[in-house]
């Protein structure tokens, strides 16, 4: 009885994982890349540098706009 | 009781002695510059010990030309984690810890086979079982920081407990295997089947589960480490696109190979890797057989690259193939041993400078 409660338990722990893990929360450059295989490895690389780029770029706006209205 | 202990005591100090006489090998073929341990680290060594230092990375390898898309997710935690206690412990470096650990589960490895035996009821000639396991040419991984050891410890371990009727200690090593290579649930599930037939009582259905759902455990635990860490919990098995591996079904990249005249020497491998598997089924090494068909028909499903490491250097296959090395006749064993001894050094060589097939 012991042993079918811990089996049972590990499986809906096994099942709950991979329902996790299959629910991505990656970027559309990881997705086309890794999940879709639509696009190559020098193109996902370059889409990663950009939104790496925009990211700084958005990040030192909003500093900007923060240290402006003196917002913490 | 003496004369075991003095045999247990005479074929440990042999093994010790073989593992001295092969560091010495590696010692003195290394480029003199390096440490054996650096010397020894070649191909994807350089992921564990990365993930043993730093952890799992975030991203991929967005620079550079050949890794790009690369990532150390790939490679399962249980060898890496192994190095870093022990490193923390010993305060050795990454490099020289899991060189020391595998040289330690080396012998392990080679107990653990001769145990198999017996209990399959075979009786290999013990010292030349030792000495052919050591100057096996392709065991290069097992004195390198591979995960190979761990991974071979743990499956050989979880065989003969479940021989035993120790479920609960199988399940226990089917969990740590599926969190030390990506084989690992698969051949939980091997294990799960086999018993399933092998076993026909009223608990085998019960016995067979737990297999495979402690084997999933491990898994899971990974799955859920890469979801919070990455994003996606299934990142080591959608990495694999940036080393050129594809899912197709078995034997659809092994036709496409020969059709198209590509990684020819990497599908003849896998060829005999059949013929192999089949001739161990035909031997009466059924789960050992089988187990390594599983292993060939999941690596091959996304490409014959590393086919020889995993199914020739794989620990059922080096048990099987020393098993009829040592039933040979006294004039053959020699010849072997001395055509062994030659193919164990070039192997070696070719190993430590960095031979590309050998990856």
């Amino acid at each position: 009885m012991k042993k079918n409660i811990i089996i049972f338990f590990m499986l809906v722990f096994d099942v709950y994982a991979f329902i996790h893990g299959k629910i991505y929360h990656v970027s559309a450059a990881y997705e086309d890349f890794y999940i879709k295989h639509a696009i190559s490895a020098e193109q996902y690389a370059a889409r990663i540098r950009v939104e790496e780029k925009n990211a700084q770029h958005s990040y030192s706006k909003e500093t900007m706009y923060r240290s402006k209205l003196f917002l913490p | 009781m003496n004369i075991i202990k003095t045999k247990n005591a005479k074929t440990f100090i042999f093994v010790f002695l073989f593992l001295f006489v092969n560091f010495s090998l590696y010692r003195f073929m290394s480029p003199h510059t390096e440490s054996v341990a650096i010397a020894a680290c070649q191909w994807d060594c350089a992921w564990y010990m990365g993930i043993a230092k730093n952890g799992y990375s975030e991203h991929a390898i967005t620079e550079g030309g050949e890794k790009l898309g690369q990532a150390n997710w790939a490679f399962f935690p249980a060898y890496p984690v192994l190095v870093t206690i022990f490193s923390y412990v010993t305060h050795f470096t990454y490099h020289t810890s899991g060189l020391i650990l595998n040289y330690a589960l080396w012998p392990l490895l080679i107990l653990l086979c001769l145990k198999n035996l017996a209990l399959k009821k075979l009786q290999p000639k013990t010292m030349w079982f030792i000495v052919f396991a050591m100057l096996y040419p392709l065991n290069i991984w097992y004195f390198s920081q591979y995960s190979e050891p761990l991974y071979g410890v743990l499956l050989l371990s979880s065989i003969i407990f479940l021989k035993e009727n120790k479920i609960t200690l199988a399940a226990l090593t089917c969990c740590a295997m599926s969190l030390a290579r990506p084989t690992g649930f698969v051949m939980a599930i091997g294990l799960a089947l086999w018993w399933f037939c092998h076993n026909k009582n009223r608990n085998s259905v019960r016995d067979s589960l737990l297999l495979v759902a402690a084997g999933g455990l491990g898994l899971s635990l990974f799955v859920l480490y890469l979801s919070a860490k990455v994003g996606d919990g299934f990142a080591f098995s959608h990495v694999q696109i940036a080393w050129g591996r594809e899912f197709k079904i078995f034997p659809l990249h092994i036709i496409d190979n020969l059709y198209v005249h590509q990684h020819l020497t990497a599908t003849y491998i896998a060829l005999a890797a059949i013929i192999l598997s089949c001739a161990m089924v035909i031997y009466g090494w059924r789960l050992e057989g089988f187990l390594v068909a599983l292993t060939l028909v999941l690596a091959c499903s996304t490409g014959v690259k590393s086919i020889g490491r995993l199914i020739f250097a794989n620990p059922l296959t080096i048990e099987f193939l020393v098993y009829l090395a040592t039933s040979t006749g006294k004039t053959y064993r020699y010849v072997l041993f001395f055509l062994l001894v030659c193919l164990h050094v070039t192997v070696i060589y070719f190993w430590l400078h960095g031979l590309k097939i050998l990856a």
